[in-house]
Order: C-alpha cells, then structure tokens, then sequence
C-alpha cells in the first residue's frame, strides 16, 4: 500500500474515531475513498453492504415458531413503568424505615450533630433514589441504564466508607466486637426480609442479567438496614461504621446475588 | 406488540414476519451454522414468555434483541461449558489447520471473529443489525459510554489485525 493511500487511510480511522455515534455514516470524502480502498470499505462500509448478504430463515423454522406461539397465546398484562416501579420501591423504602426507626431506641440522633446527620441522610436518600432507579431499569429486557449496578454499587460503597471516615471520629469507645456483631446481626435481620419484600415487588420482572439485580435489590434492602442503624446506633465511629455496617451492604449485596436467579416469575428468561 | 400482548394472533404472525429476518441476521453473524434456527427458535420462545415485559411507547428492537442477546450467551456458556468437559475427558494432539490461510481481510464475518466476544457484539448490533448506540446500550444492558467504548476498541483491535495482515 502506497504511504498516501496509507495516510488517507489514517485520516478515515481519525474521523471514524471522532464520531459521536460509531454507526453514523462518514463524509463524503471518506466514503470516495472506500470505493477504491479496501481496507477501510471492510472496516466501515459494512453497514451498506447489499441486503442479499442477510441469510435467509427457513420457512420450516418460521413455521415451526409461528405455530408454537400461536398455541400458548393468552392476553397478558404488561408490567409497571420503570418511572411507577421507581416510585412504588421508594415508597416501600421509605414506609419501612421511618417505623423501624421510631421502633427502635434513636442513639444515633443524640450521638451524631447536624454536620454529620444532613449529609449522612443526604447520602442515604440519593442512592436509594439511584438503587430503586437501577432496579426498574434492571428488571426488564430493553430498558436504558443510564448508570450501571455494577458502578452504583461501587459509588455507594465508596460513598458511605468516605462518609463515615471524613464526618466521623477514630477512636474507639466500648465494646467494638460484640457491638459491632449486634449491628451487623440487626442490619442484615432488617435488610433481609425487606430485599424479600423488593423480591415479591418484581417477580413479574423478566431480567436479563438476574444475579445483578438480584445483588442491586440485595444492596437496597442493605441500604435500608445501614439507614435505620446510622439514627439508631449510639457508635457513630469511623470504623464501626465502615466495617460493621458497611458489611450490611455486603451481606445483603451477595445474598441478593445468590437469590436473583430464582427471584422472577418462573424463569421468563430462562431456556 | 401490543396487539401481541392482547392476545392477537395476527400480531404475532405479522411480528415473526417482520422480525425473523433481522435476529437471523444477527445470529448468522456471531453462531456457528448448525446452532442458529436452534437459537432463533429458542428466543422466539423466550419474547413469548417475557412479552409482559415490554412496555407500550418503549422502543421494541432493543428489548428484543436483549432477548436474543440473552439467548446466545446462554448458548454459549453451554458451549464453553460442554468443550471443557470433553477436553478434560479426552485430550487430542493439536494438528495443523488444513485450510489454507486467507488472504487478508476478505469478509467483515471472519474480521469480526478475531474479536472478544463482548466488543463482536456491539459491532455486529450497530453495523450489521443498523442499531442506534441507545439501542445497542439498551440491547446490552449497558450505558451508551461503555457500548461507544466497546465499539472504538473493537475498532481499534480490527485495524491492528489488517494491518497485520498487510492491509496498511
């Protein structure tokens, strides 16, 4: 190849790598030159190559599918909005804090100051919005994720340890095990039931990948544990919070990933 | 899909009429041969049981080919699962391909295999299928910067393979 048909070549791979959407068209003068160039025609010309291309479904298959959905064919009932699923999770989140909180004795309010308590509930209130988002978006096939669990769950994690280590202090004070054990035991007995709560929510849902949203429901109902602990528990200590309620989340994220498989209606997804 | 959801039966005919050709598209390009009816069939069956899912107003590719998606990795797991299983049991020497190497860059098909699986996929959704980046962002489960990312390193890979392959 001749060094300026090379250098045409680079500037077409600049441009394609400059477009905004890698399945627009490019300009025209990269288009005359993929008429002569087969380098870049095999690259980017692929998306005008003649319909003849497509391999054709054999009727018998058609058929053979066409009969099989025709034969189960019932009316069903689509499933809520992302937006009304959203808001249904918030609600049963919120309904479930708030009485769990006044249940229990409130340490937590006296221990922490306003300085502590306005961004540790801020904290709290923007990723359970972004889990119940995350959720809806997960629950069925097709819908945008305009954040990833994956990523959510590392955010919140990152989130609460930088929260509790910049708004808390390190010392120690009483018994750091065995409280530490008794939050632990508490948060996962609240976040446990409340992801089977999530659960039943969306056993109609159909997700393509269960076990992440299995996990991020798990995170949910950890989260809500971790909440009611952050006004309920007197030891608002760096690495009380971090470890011992931190491992709520853990807990309650790993075994939603366990339970996320078998968590919609009969396997919608599965073969 | 609505009319499919009411329980009508033209819908559904008109619907694998219009939508079989695409998702045959879609696994000739990323299957072997043999296993394409086998899967398109079994997606088929798949949209049937999550049509609940879909939602009125929402855009109906992406949340089929999610489906098809699905299929295909599920088939694939199998496949990876059933070749280790039979290597562990038998172990073959290694014999030398007796195809004849082709010359470079021939078909974007056999480009597109030298590809990891998850970057194919996104090639194939947005060149060969003629999906928007939302689309193939909704399709994957993924967010339209990780499917922009996906597809310039899949770029990336393809030009270092003909470039090898003495094309540049």
């Amino acid at each position: 190849m001749a060094a300026e048909e090379r250098a045409v070549c680079r500037s077409v791979d600049a441009e394609f790598d400059c477009l905004a959407d890698p399945g627009a068209p490019l300009s025209a003068a990269a288009q005359q030159h993929m008429a002569t160039c087969a380098r870049c025609r095999l690259l980017y010309g692929h998306a005008d190559a003649p319909p003849a291309a497509t391999p054709a479904v054999s009727m018998a298959a058609v058929e053979a599918t066409r009969r099989t959905l025709l034969t189960e064919l019932s009316p069903v009932r689509p499933i809520r909005s992302a937006a009304a699923t959203t808001a249904l999770l918030g609600l049963v989140f919120v309904s479930l804090a708030i009485p769990l909180i006044a249940m229990s004795r409130i340490g937590g309010f006296r221990v922490m100051r306003w300085w502590q308590m306005l961004p540790m509930s801020a904290l709290f209130a923007v990723c359970a919005i972004l889990l119940c988002l995350s959720v809806s978006w997960q629950m069925a096939p097709g819908r945008l994720q305009r954040i990833s669990g994956k990523s959510l769950r590392t955010v919140l994690a990152v989130a609460f340890v930088a929260g509790a280590v910049v708004l808390f202090p390190w010392q120690l004070q009483g018994e750091f095990v065995r409280s530490g054990v008794r939050c632990l035991l508490e948060g996962s007995a609240m976040a446990l039931p409340a992801m089977a709560l999530f659960v039943l929510l969306l056993r109609r849902g159909a997700p393509p990948e269960p076990g992440m949203l299995g996990s991020t429901m798990g995170t949910l109902g950890g989260l809500l544990g971790v909440t009611v602990l952050q006004f309920t528990c007197p030891l608002q200590q760096t690495l009380h919070l971090a470890l011992w309620h931190g491992g709520i989340l853990l807990i309650a994220a790993l075994a939603g990933a366990a339970i996320g498989p078998y968590s919609t209606r009969a396997g919608a997804m599965r073969p | 899909m609505v009319r499919y959801q009411l329980g009508d039966a033209a819908a559904v005919e008109e619907l694998v009429q219009r939508l079989s050709p695409r998702l045959m598209r879609f696994f000739a390009a990323t299957e072997p041969p043999g296993e394409r009816e086998d899967l398109f069939q079994d997606c088929w069956i798949r949209v049937h049981r999550s049509r609940h899912t879909y939602r009125a107003g929402e855009p109906l590719l992406p949340w089929i080919f999610a489906i098809a998606r699905h299929t295909r990795l599920d088939a694939y797991r199998r496949r990876r699962r059933r070749e280790s299983r039979e290597l562990a049991v038998d172990v073959l020497p290694e014999v030398a391909s007796a195809v004849p190497e082709q010359s470079g860059g021939e078909n974007f098909d056999r480009l597109l295999e030298k590809l990891p699986e998850g970057q194919r996929e996104v090639i194939v959704m947005l060149k060969v299928t003629g999906m928007s980046l939302e689309d193939v962002a909704r399709a994957t489960s993924s967010t339209v910067g990780a499917v922009k990312q996906k597809a310039h390193r899949a770029y990336s890979t393809l030009r270092s393979v003909l470039e090898k392959e003495g094309h540049a």
